[in-house]
């Protein structure tokens, strides 16, 4: 189950997202693509000792839009660690794919190499939030997509965003009930967080964008939760959602359980044996060093025993997993421990901390009480 | 003796008297230029930033004067501040002269006067010093006019200087040797000294500042201080240089230091009488008195767990303050701490600084308070300096607090502010004159209480800096006071109550409530503050809480921000206490303190 992951990270859109700020930059110039395919293998190879001795069971390309890649490019990177790594022979392989890209041939191809799970950037099921996040595809191409994945026995997971500005929550229901209908097996439903550096982020300085309130963001949470729950998916993670265990999201738990996981690519994060790295978030910085055979790490530290204690305490209150009892170090731990739980944030089951729904909602402040 | 000369500068705040000294010192040549530091006097870094003098030196500077002669002058300093009149008195009964510093742009002050008051209560010889003549503001005619009419002084003796500048210097120096009479005395009779100061060195004890009015005293001599009849046997005597230089003996009219074993500078009390055990003189030196401390509050570190650096903090720091009382104290909102006994605000503000930028102490302060006076059902008096102990309302009969007469010195234009002020905090019998044309001295009687909040920022704004204040206890009088409480979430806080005039309470209680709901920061749930008296609310506010506190996206990139961003709050956690389930920073508890009764 502790087995290791692998991220690889993709760093090109067709087009930024307004909301988006995970690295990427809008390219599609083969010669800068290619140069990446050849400088993320170098990468892959850099890492060959470090995967020695291990046998790693997730694979996940994201990106970016891992379909900006043609069927070579990423037969390459796939050839690439294949050869460089051994894996479980049922590891978890996900690629993230837009709406619009997906053929029937495209997908089997990707099946034939190993891809068994499919995360789809649908976003929405409505015409009008599309257009609003500055979305490619229309419902018609989402709902498509879905049929092929479906039809070719892939495991799917459908991204959502909600609490758009205008949005109502008869609105929200309507675009959840269509998704369950499509039958995924797993469902990301992301609340719209505006980040700063990116253009609803200036936006909202410049006041010409209006989240929606707090107060809406957490009915729409707690009415995501429940009609979910009650269409029989598990509620495991602040914001992720599967028809059963066996289809919780593997590579995601490593990062929420702090199991390791080698990120490759511009700005991919790696954690291994209590180090975290980062790569530089700057494709040109990025190819050039692994030409010259420099790891393109910009940023590693070595956690301390506090910094694990405080990972474990803020990824427990993120997950249905939660956090062990005798994670807690503080001082007074019973008795607050005492009045979450009677504030309903929390519950106890053997001596595990629980997350209420109520408690993946302040996943984010529930930690304060325990550092 | 005939060539002894103990002299004191006084002055009001900021009017000059450290740079002067500084001066004084330099011009005697006893350290080299180089080593020269800014303000020799106030050694301390705290009291060189406010730019007052709290805990006053004593030096011993030859000088060489025109008429030949070699004399030694023994500067005594005084603490600068409202709050240490007694201290300045006895070191100014350990004078024949003293320098009256004016500032040559601002002129007489509230202090000035009040200082000069206790000079002449003791008989001295007073020169005035006109300071800061360089300064393009400085009005020399109207400060002349002001010694002549207000001080009642002559303004032709009025030396001219410029401490920053070095003028003056010598002219000053010539004024002491000549004006200033020298110390009388009889080295025949038996030995009588004043102290006037005591500070604790860490490898000799407790060294003992005294001016010998009669006889002398030496290594081996057995000496007792009068008022506590405890007894010593001198190891070292001498005076003071830039360090303690020893000498064989001090005798008749000088003034240096004794040390004699005393582990705990408590023992002395300033203003005592030393004799000898075995040739005792037969009455002490007037004037004494026991300082008592007169403002309350207690002392909690932010984070518990440093009670015990507290604790070790307070302990070396009262070494060096005899005036600073203190004991052991709990809360049920912030644990174990201290509850401190202050001469007034400001040497309560001089310690807490201390705790804090010299022994690095993270900690809180109560709302402070005066001692109050409560007659209960069976005719028993309690004295109360801490809400905590508030007895029983119903069995109260008389409450009384202490009031002090309160002199204001001001430009006449600030007049009926200044009346308004003293009638909104409860100021009676107010009386005024003209000290001279647009100068106005304003006498009144006011709680202490009142006093000791926000009084001198207040006066400060209402008069932009020009008004100035001194006050001495009276007497204690009838009063009518509650406890407010503050509640948060229904838990009392109960650092956060207080002993107040009842028609306050509202206004008060209204001011927390706000002061409280903007400086707590919004939480995952719902915080309701209360202000009561006894079970009735009279004032409430509410923050609201967060409906969501959650990163809607964590992958590995998120997992270390979020981290160093935990990391952060933990660190700021130091400076927040949790008090049931709400989290309260400290600046919420200063903020209460500060707050103002608008």
């Amino acid at each position: 189950m502790n087995k290791p992951g692998i991220y690889i990270h993709i760093p090109f859109c067709k087009e930024k997202c307004p909301y988006c700020d995970f690295y990427s930059i809008s390219c599609q110039k083969q010669n800068i693509i290619e140069e990446f395919i050849y400088s993320l293998g170098k990468e892959i190879f850099f890492y060959q000792n470090l995967g020695k001795n291990k046998i790693f069971d997730t694979i996940y390309i994201g990106g970016g839009s891992p379909d900006i890649l043609n069927e070579k490019q990423i037969f390459t990177i796939v050839k690439n660690l294949y050869s460089t790594f051994k894996f479980s022979s049922d590891t978890e392989f996900t690629i993230e794919l837009n709406p619009q890209n997906i053929t029937r041939e495209k997908i089997m191809f990707l099946k034939d190499i190993g891809v068994n799970r499919i995360s789809l950037g649908v976003q929405s099921l409505d015409e009008k939030d599309l257009k609003f996040l500055c979305r490619h595809h229309s419902v018609l191409s989402g709902q498509k997509a879905i049929e092929i994945i479906r039809s070719l026995d892939m495991a799917l997971n459908i991204d959502l965003i909600y609490a758009l500005p205008y949005q109502t929550k008869k609105m929200w229901l309507k675009i959840l009930n269509d998704a369950v209908i499509c039958e995924p097996q797993h469902i990301s439903a992301y609340q719209l967080t505006i980040k700063d550096n990116t253009p609803f982020g200036i936006m909202k300085m410049e006041k010409s964008f209006k989240e929606s309130s707090e107060k809406k963001q957490a009915e729409l949470f707690f009415l995501t939760s429940d009609f979910l729950e009650e269409k029989g998916f598990i509620h495991y993670e602040v914001s992720n959602f599967a028809i059963n265990e066996k289809y919780f999201c593997r590579h995601n738990m490593k990062y929420w359980q702090r199991i390791f996981y080698l990120g490759l690519g511009p700005s991919a994060h790696s954690f291994f044996n209590e180090e975290r790295w980062s790569n530089y978030s700057d494709v040109e910085k990025y190819c050039s060093l692994c030409k010259t055979n420099i790891l393109p790490m910009e940023k590693k530290e070595k956690l301390t025993k506090q910094q694990t204690n405080l990972e474990k305490i803020y990824l427990g209150f993120r997950t249905k997993m939660g956090i062990s009892e005798k994670d807690l170090y503080i001082d007074n731990t019973e008795k607050i421990v005492e009045q979450l739980e009677n504030q309903g944030f929390i519950n106890i089951i053997n001596h595990q901390i629980i997350p209420t729904k109520k408690g993946f909602l302040f996943s984010g402040g529930l930690p304060f009480y325990f550092i | 003796m005939e060539n002894i000369r103990n002299f004191s500068i006084i002055a009001h705040i900021d009017h000059g008297k450290s740079t002067l000294a500084d001066r004084i010192i330099q011009h005697s040549g006893i350290i080299p230029e180089r080593e020269f530091r800014n303000q020799i006097l106030d050694n301390m870094d705290i009291e060189r930033e406010r730019g007052i003098t709290i805990k006053s030196q004593t030096i011993n500077l030859p000088y060489k004067a025109k008429d030949g002669k070699e004399y030694l002058l023994n500067l005594i300093d005084t603490p600068g501040h409202v709050d240490f009149h007694y201290e300045v008195s006895r070191a100014l009964a350990s004078c024949e002269g003293v320098l009256l510093v004016i500032d040559a742009s601002q002129g007489v002050e509230a202090q000035t006067i009040a200082n000069l008051f206790v000079a002449m209560e003791e008989n001295l010889k007073i020169i005035p010093v006109i300071n800061k003549i360089d300064l393009p503001t400085a009005d020399i005619d109207k400060v002349k006019q002001q010694i002549e009419k207000e001080l009642d002084l002559n303004p032709n003796d009025a030396i001219l200087c410029s401490a920053k500048e070095g003028i003056g210097i010598e002219n000053i120096l010539e004024a002491i040797v000549n004006q200033i009479p020298p110390p009388r005395g009889n080295i025949d009779k038996p030995l009588t000294g004043l102290v006037f100061d005591a500070r604790y060195d860490i490898f000799r004890g407790t060294v003992v500042s005294c001016r010998i009015f009669d006889g002398k005293i030496k290594p081996g001599d057995s000496i007792i201080f009068m008022s506590t009849n405890s007894k010593f046997i001198v190891e070292e005597v001498g005076i003071f240089r830039l360090n303690k230089v020893s000498v064989r003996e001090l005798s008749v009219g000088s003034v240096g230091y004794i040390i004699a074993g005393i582990k705990d500078v408590n023992e002395v009390k300033i203003g005592d009488t030393i004799t000898l055990f075995n040739n005792p003189v037969s009455l002490s030196l007037a004037g004494f008195r026991e300082s008592k401390p007169v403002v309350f509050s207690s002392i909690y570190p932010v984070s518990s767990e440093d009670y015990e650096s507290l604790k070790d903090a307070l302990a070396k720091y009262k070494l060096n303050d005899a005036a600073f009382v203190y004991q052991k104290d709990s809360s049920v909102a912030l644990g174990l701490g201290f509850r401190c006994g202050f001469l007034g605000l400001l040497h309560l503000e001089v310690v807490q600084e201390r705790l804090e930028k010299e022994f690095n102490q993270s900690i809180i302060m109560t709302i402070p308070t005066v001692q109050y006076r409560f007659t209960i059902s069976d005719g028993q008096t309690l004295t109360i300096d801490n809400p905590l102990y508030y007895p029983d309302p119903s069995k109260i009969k008389k409450c009384e607090e202490p009031y002090v007469n309160m002199t204001i010195y001001t430009p006449e234009k600030y007049f009926g502010a200044i009346m308004k002020m003293c009638i909104d905090k409860r100021g009676i019998n107010s009386k005024f004159n003209y000290i001279r044309q647009g100068q106005m001295e304003i006498h009144f009687e006011i709680p202490l209480s009142e006093v000791i909040f926000d009084f001198h920022d207040k006066l400060k704004s209402l008069t932009q800096g020009y008004g100035s204040f001194d006050y001495e206890f009276s007497e204690y009088r009838e009063s009518d006071v509650v406890k407010l409480d503050i509640l948060i979430n229904g838990d009392k806080i109960d650092a956060l109550s207080m002993i107040i005039y009842k028609e306050n309470a509202y206004k008060r209680a209204r001011g927390v409530c706000e002061k409280l709901k903007e400086t707590i920061p919004r939480q995952q749930i719902r915080i309701d503050i209360q202000a009561a008296i006894g079970s009735k609310i009279i004032s409430r506010s509410t923050i609201s809480p967060f409906r969501k506190d959650v990163i809607a996206k964590c992958y590995g990139g998120d997992i270390t921000r979020k981290r160093k961003l935990l990391e952060k709050q933990k660190e700021g956690k130091k400076k927040m206490k949790v008090v049931g389930s709400a989290i309260i920073p400290q600046n919420a508890f200063i903020a209460v303190l500060k707050i103002e009764n608008e």
